[in-house]
């Protein structure tokens, strides 16, 4: 914490060297939460650029009560939330709505439980279905699901990113995670079939 | 009997949660949570690596060229003075060189004759050499360099 404190200062004080040691620490986690939120290749680059410009021109204003990795990931979010609402795309509320609207949310499909025989997948066959399957989730479910597995970032972390109840991010986690099972199996049976 | 829930089969695949000591005694005697946990497991070791989520090398670099073109901007008031006094300062140089004073029209020599006898009255014990002029105006070119350089250039 004494460290990152320090660091800020550096950039502060017009140390450039120190704003591009920020960048090879962050632009991972930046990274990770823009290229899962946004599916549009050719934006994805720009967008976090646009992260760290802003993080530039703000950083005097962080108020270091939280942890920098979470103000810069929360910047990320924002940038991604927005990029998606001037496109248009849909976001997790408007999905949840939409299923509604179809006759039986997203979530009570979700909370069924199988009681029949499953398939076993290998890891090779889950690495090679994951990709797509994440694309099928929605992007908040996208995130939370990255931010735990790749970022190693806790609940609080990830609801201090999106600004969410740690009980939501738990519930969207094990939500997510679940539906990605369930696609996988249903890719791999669809694949069986076609064999 | 009954099966695991998925909730519960996540906690037994997470190695962040702690689970309870009963579902794994469940677990040693039921293959149909077995095989559902085996799914977890291999699901979360894959979502534990990049899928190829990665930026260009060069990323930080391209961040730190926009940074600099921003801060250029910020600073073109500065760069226009410096070249306004650079260019009148060249100007002056060549004219002075040059005796440009012959080519002009004679209202302005009488003016320029005017303003040069006033500057030596005010200053009647100095003898300043056209030399030293031009040494003065090129240290305080340099001056304005060094002042603005740091600014414009970003330090690495």
């Amino acid at each position: 914490m004494q460290a990152e404190l320090e660091q800020i200062d550096r950039v502060l004080s017009g140390d450039n060297s120190a704003f591009r040691e920020l960048i090879e620490q962050y632009q991972a986690l930046v990274c990770h939460v823009i290229y899962r939120m946004v599916t549009n290749e050719a934006d994805r680059e720009e967008l976090c650029q646009d992260v760290f410009m802003k993080v530039y021109q703000n950083l005097a204003g962080f108020r270091r009560n939280s942890r920098l990795s979470t103000w810069i990931g929360r910047i990320a979010y924002n940038t991604a939330i927005n990029y998606l609402r001037k496109k248009k795309l849909p976001l997790l509320d408007d999905f949840a709505r939409q299923q509604d609207d179809a006759g039986g949310s997203l979530f009570e499909r979700v909370e069924s439980e199988a009681d029949g025989p499953e398939t076993v997948l290998s890891e090779s066959e889950v690495r090679s279905m994951l990709h797509e399957a994440i694309h099928q989730l929605t992007p908040q479910y996208r995130v939370v699901v990255t931010l735990y597995h790749l970022d190693g970032l806790s609940y609080r972390e990830i609801g201090d990113i999106m600004d969410l109840p740690e009980g939501t991010v738990k519930s969207y986690l094990f939500r997510g995670r679940k539906l990605l099972k369930e696609t996988l199996l249903a890719q791999h049976s669809h694949e069986e079939l076609l064999k | 009997m009954r099966h695991l829930t998925d909730t519960e089969l996540q906690i037994l695949a997470d190695q962040r949660e702690k689970a309870d000591a009963a579902l794994e005694v469940h677990l040693n005697s039921c293959r149909l949570c077995q095989d559902r946990l085996k799914n977890y497991r291999a699901m979360f070791s894959t979502l534990s690596e990049d899928g190829g989520m990665l930026l260009p090398a060069d990323f930080a670099e391209t961040v730190m060229q926009r940074i600099e073109g921003k801060t250029s901007d910020a600073f073109d008031w500065q760069e226009n003075s410096l070249m306004i006094v650079s260019g009148a300062s060249s100007l002056a140089a060549a004219g002075y060189f040059l005796e440009a004073k012959n080519m002009l029209p004679a209202e302005w020599t009488v003016a320029l004759q005017e303003f040069w006898a006033g500057l030596s009255l005010s200053m009647p014990d100095v003898q300043v050499p056209t030399t030293i002029i031009f040494a003065v105006i090129v240290l305080m070119l340099t001056a304005f360099s060094e002042k603005l350089l740091p600014k414009r250039n970003l330090q690495t």
